[in-house]
């Protein structure tokens, strides 16, 4: 029972109360965003097209000066690329990890399914810093992973795991982890079991119709899940911040760091522009490529 | 072996598997928080709640976690309140563009928090109200806004308006349709909007860094410059009580209001 | 649960408390309330890292409080990154900020910085000269010694020389610090000096040649440590045993029992630095801010420089224990940079360092 309001063929007078009404509840938030959202990024998108007090030709400006050295700095290709490949990898494991849970959730009873689902909440609530801050115990040198290695005889000494991309990609994981599960549990809640026993009455297998049925129907959520999960591990902060090195910096790192201690607003800004250009570039293609190619209805 | 319960086996093994990566470094956390020793070893050699006495060490800690209690409930109404008249907006009236103006609404979410941060704070700085309460939460606003409209969203598409226009037809004000049919059916989406929005913004670091300084200070933010600047395991003493009380409430929350239930996307 | 109460009844009081105490919370995190400024005053103090910074948190600020009634508004961060915030901060900048010799001069050209009043603060007559820095701009501290730290369990004899780190033979044992940090630069300087030949009065001035020279560490397998926490854990653990950091922020350390030692004798030198208390130019408690130098400078806390943190301090009565010169070793051994160059070009040699590294 859709609660859009369909549109007409002809706009009456009905329509058009309508949509000023509309207007009129929309207007708050708008007006909000407009100053408090719009103008700021107006602001740092113009900044990132004018020169920094320190680069070596100055002048007024429009200037493509920040964007060329984006594209020329070594160091920043370095970083995009390693974030890049950091979010790939989150996304892929988060989906290999939280698939399962969300479907073992539709197999178990009522209160082992609250108990899982309170977990996975309570993991969403507890703040990031603490969820890092657990891995930097689990992954330390005189921590539980190396105590573990240790203990089972497979290792002499203690290796690094701390301060490195798999350290990153563990938090990111661990961390993306109840935004996969809930919305892909949501769309197999709302698929009907009798399309599943269908397709097994008809000789198909366990995993053919896993395969064939439940997750193409399943896209939705999935693409609801690797889109928020691409978009945060692309965009990470705190995490690189606690278990990385400044070897392994990701992209937000070396635009803060442009920002507030080089005071290069400039730069700054054309990464961060140059950031959030590629991650809706990915997304939207993502989301193109599901809706033509495999026909989801994302 | 049929092959249905091959299938639902191996699923079990890795659902489970997942389910204690996801409980193991908590868990850790909590037997380090009792760790007699001053180095995070593990397994702990000695046991002792000293590190509970020291939660008090962490600087401002009290007055961060109000503050940022503060925020969190003053950004999450501020955001439900905004996001209401938006999703009636979205889902009621016929408005052109109305999925070009949705994906605008939910932007901040993909948007890199960083981003938002220090446009913010130039913002701020250059109308001159940088630095304050205020400021703070219009950032946190901007950041969590988009969830309540998407909780919202979801809650009114399974609603009927013709409930509404027959309530209007029989003589009801619009105010009173609207407070008697509508709001109770947005209930679910305003509840588990209005918890995403303020636990975002409870945990937010990025955002928060850019916009404090000197008075004002968050939760997040101390415990961030403890980890950073001390060796000890204090901060795994507070996690342990964070997450015992998150918990508490959420267990309190799902008990009496069937909260996990009404998220389900 | 049973309850005689209606339906309505209970759903009312419900949500009377909901509300009840999401208000309570509002209120309590009200701005107002957290943001008034108390009767008796307040000094916004930014302090260094790590265990350092701690010295002055654990003995000084509670003691400071009590005195003068007024409350502390305590921040941390680095040289680089408060030399940003005081341009960024100009109108309205914290009361005092410590940091060394690497940032007072550039910050004083800069006219960032405001002199101290040898007339208000009654123990400068203490202070010895060299940690008077650029002419009563910084009240010099404490010296903060940086060298080689080694882990006493994998590594039996100390380290001789800065170009160790180079040697094939400790590959993967290896920690340089990052480039935001004072002793990064200084890295950079002894890289040089040990590439060109030079000595270090000359050699410091061609960062290029010492950058290109410690970039040749990533095929030693080169960690570069993130902050104090970190190195400390490195070093303690054995994992990576020659770890370059300040003696100021692991005496503590070292005095708990843990396992690493500093290498007091280097064929280079070893890296003095002086840190400071320094002034912005238009920071707003003044008196307060010359109560806290003073009280920083008072022989009873000076000592606690050297015997806690086995440093040389400012104060010209405390004399360096022998407990103390055990750890930094012989004064002729070490060397101090020209920071007046070194600053005006950091953010030129950042950049070429985060190229070669990061």
């Amino acid at each position: 029972m859709s609660g859009i309001a369909t549109p007409m063929t002809r706009f009456d007078a009905t329509d058009w109360r309508r949509v000023s009404r509309g207007l009129l509840l929309l207007a708050p938030l708008l007006a909000f965003l407009l100053v408090f959202y719009i103008m700021p990024f107006a602001n740092m998108i113009g900044e990132s097209f004018s020169y920094w007090s320190g680069d070596a030709k100055t002048g007024q400006g429009p200037t493509l000066f920040q964007y060329v050295k984006t594209l020329e700095s070594a160091r920043v290709l370095r970083a995009l690329n390693r974030t890049f490949g950091i979010a790939l990898n989150t996304v892929l494991i988060t989906l290999l990890l939280s698939y399962p849970v969300a479907m073992l959730l539709l197999g178990v009873g009522r209160r082992l399914r609250t108990a899982i689902l309170l977990v996975t909440f309570v993991s969403l609530a507890s703040s990031l810093i603490i969820r890092n801050y657990g891995w930097v115990v689990v992954l330390a040198d005189g921590g539980a992973v190396n105590s573990l290695l240790m203990a089972l005889g497979l290792i002499d000494a203690p290796i690094r795991l701390m301060y490195s991309e798999l350290a990153i990609t563990l938090g990111l994981v661990h961390y993306a982890m109840p935004f996969m599960i809930l919305p892909i549990y949501g769309t197999l809640l709302r698929l009907p079991p009798s399309l599943r026993e269908a397709s097994l009455s008809l000789g198909g297998s366990e995993w053919r119709t896993f395969l064939h049925v439940v997750l193409p129907l399943s896209l939705p959520g999935v693409f609801g899940g690797t889109m928020l999960t691409f978009a945060v591990s692309m965009s990470a902060f705190v995490t690189p911040l606690m278990l990385g090195s400044p070897r392994t910096a990701m992209i937000s790192q070396v635009a803060a760091e442009q920002l507030l201690v080089q005071l290069n607003f400039a730069w700054g800004s054309a990464i961060i522009v140059v950031l959030t250009v590629i991650t809706f570039a990915i997304v939207a293609i993502y989301a193109f490529l599901l809706r033509k190619v495999f026909r989801a209805d994302v | 072996m049929s092959d249905r319960s091959i299938f639902h086996s191996v699923n079990s093994v890795i659902a489970w598997l997942s389910l204690a990566f996801l409980v193991f470094p908590v868990l850790l956390t909590v037997v380090v928080s009792f760790n007699a020793s001053f180095f995070i070893e593990f397994p702990p050699k000695a046991f002792s709640l000293h590190w509970y006495g020291n939660i008090g060490k962490i600087h401002r800690i009290v007055d961060a976690t109000l503050i940022s209690a503060g925020i969190a409930i003053a950004s999450g109404i501020c955001a439900c309140i905004l996001a209401v008249g938006a999703s009636l907006a979205l889902s009621r009236s016929p408005l052109p563009g109305r999925a070009a103006i949705t994906a605008f609404l939910l932007s901040p979410v993909t948007m890199p928090m960083v981003a938002i941060g220090i446009a913010l704070v130039q913002f701020f700085i250059s109308i001159g109200t940088a630095f304050t309460w205020y400021s703070l939460m219009i950032g946190h606003i901007v950041l969590v806004v988009a969830y309540p409209i998407r909780t919202l969203l979801a809650s009114l598409a399974l609603t009927n308006p013709a409930l509404e226009e027959a309530a209007e037809s029989l003589g009801g004000g619009r105010w009173t349709v609207f407070r008697t049919i509508t709001l109770p059916q947005m209930k679910p989406g305003l509840v588990s909007g209005f918890l995403f929005a303020s636990l975002i913004s409870f945990d937010n670091y990025p955002i928060s860094v850019f916009l404090v300084r000197g008075g004002i200070t968050t939760m997040p933010i101390e415990i961030f410059n403890y980890i950073t600047q001390n060796l000890d395991p204090t901060p795994a003493a507070f996690s342990t009580l964070y997450i015992v009380v998150i918990s508490l409430v959420i267990a309190l929350a799902e008990w009496r209001y069937r909260i996990i239930s009404h998220t389900i996307p | 649960m049973k309850s005689s109460k209606s339906p309505v009844e209970k759903k009312l009081s419900r949500r009377r408390f909901l509300t009840n105490t999401a208000a309570g919370a509002v209120v309590i995190g009200m701005p107002w309330v957290t943001t008034k400024a108390r009767a008796a005053g307040q000094l916004t103090v930014v302090l260094n890292q790590g265990l350092l910074a701690k010295l002055w948190i654990d003995h000084l600020n509670p003691v400071f409080e009590k005195e003068t009634g007024a409350k502390l508004n305590v921040q941390q961060s680095v040289t680089s990154n408060m030399l940003a915030m005081l341009k960024t901060q100009k109108d309205n900048p914290p009361d005092l900020m410590q940091f060394s010799e690497a940032g007072v001069f550039l910050a004083r050209d800069e006219g960032l910085l405001r002199q101290h009043k040898a007339a208000n603060i009654p123990n400068w007559k203490f202070l010895r000269k060299e940690f008077n820095m650029a002419d009563d701009y910084s009240a010099g501290m404490i010296d903060a010694m940086h060298t080689i730290f080694y882990n006493t369990n994998v590594v039996k004899e100390a380290p001789k020389s800065w170009a160790e780190l180079w040697d094939p033979k400790n590959k993967n044992r290896i920690a340089i610090p990052p480039v935001t940090w004072n002793n990064g630069l200084r890295m950079i300087v002894t890289a040089a000096e040990i590439a060109t030949g030079k000595p270090l009065a000359q050699a410091q001035y061609d960062y290029e040649a010492g950058i290109k020279h410690l970039a040749k560490l990533k095929q030693n397998g080169v960690v570069i440590y993130n902050d104090a926490p970190q190195a400390l854990q490195m070093m303690q653990s054995g994992q990576v045993p020659y770890v370059p950091f300040y003696v100021a922020f692991a005496a503590p350390v070292v005095a708990q029992g843990a396992p690493i030692y500093p290498a007091s004798t280097l064929k280079e030198g070893k890296h003095g630095e002086i840190v400071g208390l320094n002034m912005p130019v238009n920071a707003k408690n003044v008196e307060l801010a010359e109560a806290y130098v003073n009280l920083s400078l008072s022989k009873d806390f000076q000592s606690k420089i050297d015997s806690v943190l086995r440093a040389r301090c400012a104060h010209t009565e405390v004399v360096v224990s022998p407990d103390t010169a055990k750890l930094i070793g012989a004064p002729e051994n070490t060397t101090y940079a020209d920071w007046a160059f070194l600053s005006k070009n950091r953010a030129k040699i950042t950049e070429v360092w985060n190229e070669a590294f990061a």
